[in-house]
């Protein structure tokens, strides 16, 4: 909880060092505690805690998993709910049981699986309000790993955040640390709009970072952050992609140049403004996702920036997206279909007027 | 079953009284098939636009099972259930001004006429997809386990070695659920959603009711062809749940089936399907000519009518009453001319011309959708 020292100052606020896929097990785990009316479904979720575990273990004070209890074991078999194989069923019912007055989270094993409940998220769920006219809402949180990089192959590695921002009346959030996916999650999980969670397998225990100890920490939605303020040039990433432009950024900066990065954390609706500032602030701009290039998040990104930094640009926008096929499965060709850091400094190098 | 029951079979309106017959069942019965019949007139006189689903015919397996929601229930429907939708209560003048897309609609005129609901009375306004809105029975229906669950009334029952549950649970007794009513074609028993739905909620035994109806034709698709069985009801058993075939055209039938499923579903004993055996008179829509059927069907199918039906029955049984039904038919008119002459005149003052505001309950993403629309308007 938050506390204040006795001038009024805010003393800083205890924090913990956890994974990624931690903060979004805490998280869950503190709503579930707070609010009743939240739970849990997906497939292996209950006795197995996920086949990533992300619905197992809630963290100890040293931020390592505590493997005495899991999740099921604190809430029981009907908050943590082993659904069965069946997409349709689990976001339908999710959506079902919003409507009754819950607010579930819906775990989908991997994105690659989501098309098959296509049509409960986009035209059930992404719709409850418009159709009632804004009488009722459909408070459900859908998470979901995406991302390549693990050796997934074809259907374990899709990044389609896409179809979500497309359809119109779907949240899509994507975080990129701990922090925020644990403050993006509580949001989501709160707000009283659907929201498409999704969470970048890749990071899941790649990275950690600090997370504040607050069960009301949360990141409000639709809003990005500059995660690395420059003037020469601003970079544009989420995910994994987001990790690569930072370490691009570093060798950028050895050798002279200022990188502005920034992370819109929401991809719907997204953060116009912010990336729009940063482009006239900077001149120059880079967008970077593994998700495909054509109608995908570079190229709506870069038009929009456009648009709103036309006469402050120096130098074309430019893109590098994952190319337009099927996931590779192939080690060889799974990297090469990945944006590399070599592919993103060459580009940040031609925008910066230098190769 | 106890012997009551049974004895109550040997009448075709199975005990039901006079009254109950008139106010429960024969007022929406009447009620539906009026609005019904007026609205594919007011359609063809070009009133209003879109197109309209008439459910002319299967009112008495609308109203027969509409009957039985009590506050809290959910009413899923597809695109036929004006029957249930009035069985539920919903009045002519809102029906009207959802298909007249006036300022009044329940949906803000937001969804075309037929694909409505109407959330004051926990209808959920359906999309297009045929069979989604099974699904989301289920979820309902597992909401009001939770409910039950969170009030400790829901005791969980572990197998042996007290790993698994598999929806192995008991309601304590004098408890009660709340019930979902899922209503869908025989089309829609082909598609995976349906299979989706029944197999969660046999799995879990959620109050749902499972309302199949059976009108032989998915569009122009027979029910032959889509569907294997003859009995949908025989399904009902690959999903742990009991299936009944009923005759969808008598009203008390439907109502004694339902309600006993009800009954079950509401003290904890899990889902039933209930095939009703029904027809449409008119074609799947209104730009149907319903060419692919022949008029020896429909002859034959309106001799059953469910007006006709009923009416033999309760003189079979000794309740018909002449000046009862009399009363009933001039109280719906007078509420649909009424509902009409008010929707005539509300349509003429200025329509619902947002749509941006309701897309997302948190006003800040709105307001980011329409930054692009005002650009794009003021150009
Ligand atoms: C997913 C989907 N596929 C196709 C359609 C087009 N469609 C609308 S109603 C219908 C037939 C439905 O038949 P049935 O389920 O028997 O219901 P009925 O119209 O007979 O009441 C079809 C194919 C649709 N609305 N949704
Ligand atoms: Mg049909």
């Amino acid at each position: 909880m938050m506390q204040f020292a006795r001038d009024g100052r805010r003393e800083k606020m205890s924090s913990k060092n956890i994974s990624y896929i931690q903060a979004i097990t805490d998280t869950m785990w503190s709503e579930m505690e707070i609010d009743e009316t939240v739970f849990v479904l997906g497939q292996d979720c209950g006795r197995y805690g996920g086949v990533f575990k992300a619905t197992a273990w809630r963290s100890e004070k040293d931020g390592k998993p505590d493997l005495s209890k899991k999740m099921y074991d604190e809430f029981g078999p009907l908050r943590v709910l082993d659904a069965p194989l069946a997409e349709n069923a689990i976001i339908g019912g999710a959506i079902g049981a919003a409507l009754s007055g819950y607010r579930p989270i819906a775990e989908i094993q991997f994105m690659d699986f989501i098309d098959c409940a296509m049509g409960h998220i986009v035209n059930q769920a992404g719709t409850i309000s418009f159709k009632t006219n804004g009488s009722w809402c459909c408070p459900i949180t859908i998470r979901t790993p995406y991302g390549g990089g693990i050796g997934g192959g074809m259907t374990h590695s899709q990044s389609n955040e896409a179809w979500f921002c497309h359809a119109g009346g779907l949240v899509v959030t994507a975080p990129s640390t701990p922090r925020d996916a644990a403050g993006l999650l509580r949001s989501c999980i709160r707000a009283d709009d659907p929201c498409v969670y999704i969470e970048h397998k890749g990071l899941y225990r790649a990275i950690t970072g600090d997370v504040p100890d607050d069960p009301n920490f949360t990141i409000e939605l639709g809003k990005g952050k500059v995660v690395r303020e420059g003037s020469d040039i601003t970079l544009i990433s989420y995910g994994a992609m987001l990790h690569k432009c930072l370490s691009v950024a570093e060798k950028l900066e050895s050798e002279g140049a200022s990188v502005e990065i920034i992370d819109p954390r929401t991809l719907w609706p997204m953060d116009e403004d912010l990336m729009i500032n940063s482009a006239c602030k900077t001149g120059r701009c880079v967008v970077v996702a593994e998700s495909h290039a054509a109608y995908g998040f570079t190229s709506e990104v870069a038009a929009r920036v456009q648009e709103g930094a036309f006469w402050n640009l120096l130098t074309p926008i430019r893109t590098i997206a994952g190319p337009d096929t099927p996931f590779p499965f192939e080690p060889g060709m799974e990297a090469a279909y990945l944006p590399s850091d070599d592919e993103i400094y060459n580009s940040c190098k031609r925008a910066l007027g230098d190769g | 079953m106890n012997s009551k029951k049974i004895n109550q079979k040997q009448k075709k309106s199975f005990g039901v009284d006079q009254q109950t017959a008139f106010e429960v069942l024969y007022h929406p019965l009447l009620k539906a098939r009026l609005l019904d019949e007026r609205m594919v007139k007011l359609f063809n006189q070009g009133r209003f636009g879109g197109t309209y689903f008439s459910g002319c015919g299967q009112e008495a397996t609308n109203v027969g099972a509409g009957v039985h929601m009590v506050e809290g229930d959910i009413l899923a429907p597809s695109h036929r259930q004006l029957g249930a939708m009035v069985a539920r209560g919903i009045t002519a003048k809102r029906v009207l001004a959802q298909v007249y897309s006036t300022a009044e609609s329940p949906d803000g005129a937001q969804q075309h006429p037929c694909h409505f609901g109407d959330p004051e009375l926990d209808i959920v306004s359906p999309t297009g997809h045929v069979a989604i809105q099974v699904v989301l029975a289920a979820g309902s229906a597992y909401a009001y386990l939770l409910d039950a669950y969170r009030k400790g009334d829901v005791k969980i029952n572990w197998d042996k070695d007290g790993i698994v549950w598999a929806g192995n649970w008991t309601l304590k007794k004098g408890s009660k659920l709340n019930c979902a009513f899922a209503f869908f074609g025989d089309g829609a028993t082909a598609k995976g959603d349906f299979h989706e739905s029944v197999n969660f909620a046999g799995i879990h035994k959620l109050p749902v009711i499972y309302m199949a109806e059976n009108n032989i034709w998915a569009e122009s698709v027979h029910v032959t062809e889509n569907v294997p069985v003859e009995r949908l009801s025989d399904r009902a058993a690959a999903y742990g749940m009991p299936g009944v075939t009923v005759d969808g055209q008598n009203v008390f039938e439907v109502y004694h089936a339902v309600q006993e499923a009800v009954e079950r579903a509401r003290s904890g004993g899990g889902p039933t399907l209930v095939e009703c055996l029904t027809y449409r008179y008119h074609g799947h829509s209104m730009i149907d000519p319903a060419d692919y059927r022949t008029d020896e069907e429909v002859e034959k199918w309106k001799k059953r009518d469910p007006l006709i039906v009923f009416e033999q029955v309760a003189k079979e049984d000794g309740i018909w009453s002449d000046k009862l039904a009399k009363e009933t038919e001039d109280r719906i008119n007078n509420e649909i001319e009424e509902a009409i002459d008010w929707v005539e005149d509300e349509s003429t003052k200025p329509k619902p011309d947002q749509f941006i505001d309701v897309t997302f309950r948190d006003p800040k993403f709105n307001d980011a959708i329409r930054k692009r629309w005002e650009k794009r308007k003021n150009v």
